[in-house]
């Protein structure tokens, strides 16, 4: 019959989605209670040899109609094992009371008792302002369960709770303030919203798996106004020497003898010889000079300049207090932050 | 603003052999800094000097100096400078304007405080009463500044050598020969 329909479309549409026509045309038949010409719709779509892509979504579809179809011609056992399958494969799966029967409903929470299976929505791009608001993750189980949410920076083994304890079965929100167990705002980087669950019905209830878990992933950007650069240590070209060099007294020595050799030579070669010179002068200003430069190789080479060591104290203090307003500056712009979340490819079960 | 001490000691050879006068000489000098790089001052001295020889006169210096100094770095720069110098004895009076240029060397020793100072240059301009300009004129100093915030102490000794001819045609040598202390404080 799948065939046949299909020969009836357009050539061109059933290339491009024919297992959604189908999947329509189905739940079409479902409608006007044309249950035995629907069923073989499903199953084709749901068997190895449908020769079309199926989304999860579709095979999720075809379970749910095909076991609420079999319900219907009291084939409750084929019903339930559709409706697990549903479940199994989406653990969001429901079926819409508007549209389906009581007992469809009944025996579909049947199915929830009878397998476990836990799922976590993909996260919704979303601005959170920590300062004002939460965001959500969606989670889901079949049927009671304890669990325990985390979120947990990629790479990393750490994580930390963000909700703990037991919940009803269907769908349940856990909200996040983007705030780590730390009080320390999110960091930027990917993390894993983790899931993890155990089932009370358990294997009481005759199920074989009892504990699962899955995990969504999500990106973490701040944005906050550029910060800017404290200002760099002071290197030593920044600083004035506080010390006086040793090598410093040769110098001072040279200079000394360079006064002494200067007016001994102003007095004997540039003086005229017939007139002779006042060389008294001389000495007494070479003297000076030697003196001069003997004294301060005494007094200065390898002592503290405190000029120096004051000015450089000036340094040090103008440039932490600078960057202390910085910091400041900072402080109050990362106080605004606020985190940009993404979902990010990947997800576990 | 600084007060000078000065010995003073002046030789001429006039074609008649040396005579040599010296003496104690006095002055005031006034600096101005105009930027970080130029210095402006203008001094006035005074001195009496004694001649070796018995029988010559007394002679009386007194001059006035307008100088300028234009630091190239705080180690060394260019000086210049107008001089208007009288020298007198009870037989007469002879007067010099001279004008000076030349280079000054300025090495600071460590700490800053010390410098040494030394500087030639020539004297293009050498007018002297009676006597052409001197075809040799130069002058040269050697000393040492200690500065400290408000207060400085200079000790030069300096030289000025001249070769006059005078109008009669006789070489005349002269030179001057200084030792100055100073001692000023900034306002």
């Amino acid at each position: 019959m799948a065939a046949l329909l299909l020969g009836a479309l357009p050539g061109r549409a059933r290339a491009q989605d024919s297992t959604a026509l189908v999947l329509q045309q189905a739940r079409d038949l479902y409608e006007r209670i044309e249950l035995e010409r629907a069923l073989p719709l499903y199953r084709s779509v749901l068997s190895p040899g449908w020769r079309f892509d199926v989304t999860q979504a579709q095979r999720v579809e075809a379970n749910l109609y095909l076991g609420a179809a079999l319900l219907l011609l009291d084939a409750r056992d084929s019903a339930l094992a559709h409706f697990r399958a549903a479940l199994e494969r989406d653990a969001f799966a429901d079926l819409d009371p508007s549209r389906f029967t009581p007992s469809q409903l009944e025996a579909f929470q049947a199915a929830r008792q009878s397998v476990f299976a836990i799922g976590v929505r993909p996260v919704n791009a979303v601005r959170l302002d920590p300062r004002a608001g939460k965001m959500t993750f969606s989670i889901a189980t079949t049927h009671t369960a304890a669990v325990r949410c985390e979120i947990r920076p990629a790479g990393q083994e750490t994580s930390f709770p963000v909700f703990v304890g037991e919940i009803q079965g269907g769908l349940r929100e856990i909200e996040w303030d983007g705030v780590l167990s730390s009080g320390q705002l999110a960091p930027s980087g990917r993390y894993a919203f983790v899931l993890l669950a155990r089932s009370s019905v358990g294997t009481r209830g005759g199920i074989a798996r009892a504990t699962d878990s899955t995990a969504a992933y999500f990106d973490v950007t701040q944005e906050s106004a550029a910060l800017e650069d404290t200002i760099a240590d002071l290197s030593t070209s920044d600083l004035l020497p506080e010390t006086y060099p040793t090598s410093a007294a040769a110098g001072d020595l040279l200079k000394g003898l360079g006064v002494a050799v200067g007016a001994l030579l102003l007095a004997n070669v540039a003086s005229n010889q017939d007139l002779g010179a006042a060389k008294g002068m001389a000495t007494a200003v070479g003297v000076a000079g030697v003196a001069v430069g003997v004294a301060t190789i005494a007094t200065r080479s390898g002592r503290a300049r405190p000029e120096n060591v004051a000015a450089n104290q000036q340094r040090r203090a103008e440039r932490s207090a600078a960057n202390a307003e910085i910091r400041r500056r900072n402080a109050e712009r990362l106080a605004q932050t606020v985190l940009l979340i993404s979902p990010a490819a990947g997800r576990s079960n | 603003m600084s007060g000078r001490l000065a010995l003073v000691e002046e030789r001429v050879d006039a074609g008649f052999g040396l005579e040599r006068f010296s003496g104690v000489g006095l002055g005031l000098e006034v600096q101005r800094r105009l930027g970080s790089r130029f210095t402006i001052g203008l001094h006035g001295q005074g001195a009496t000097m004694e001649p070796d020889a018995s029988g010559d006169l007394d002679r009386r210096i007194g001059e006035a100096d307008l100088s300028a100094l234009m630091l190239m770095t705080p180690s060394w720069g260019f000086y210049g400078g107008l001089t208007l110098r009288a020298i007198a004895n009870d037989a007469g009076r002879q007067q010099w304007l001279l004008g000076r240029i030349g280079a000054e060397v300025r090495p600071a020793f460590t700490g800053d405080r010390f410098r040494a100072i030394g500087r030639l240059g020539v004297i293009p301009i050498s007018s002297v009463d009676g006597l052409s300009p001197s075809t040799l004129a130069f002058d040269g100093a050697v000393g040492l500044e200690y500065q400290q915030a408000r207060w400085a102490l200079k000790l030069v000794y300096g030289l000025e050598r001249f070769a006059f001819t005078s109008s009669t045609g006789v070489r005349r040598d002269e030179q001057l020969s200084t030792l100055t202390f100073r001692g000023g404080i900034r306002l």
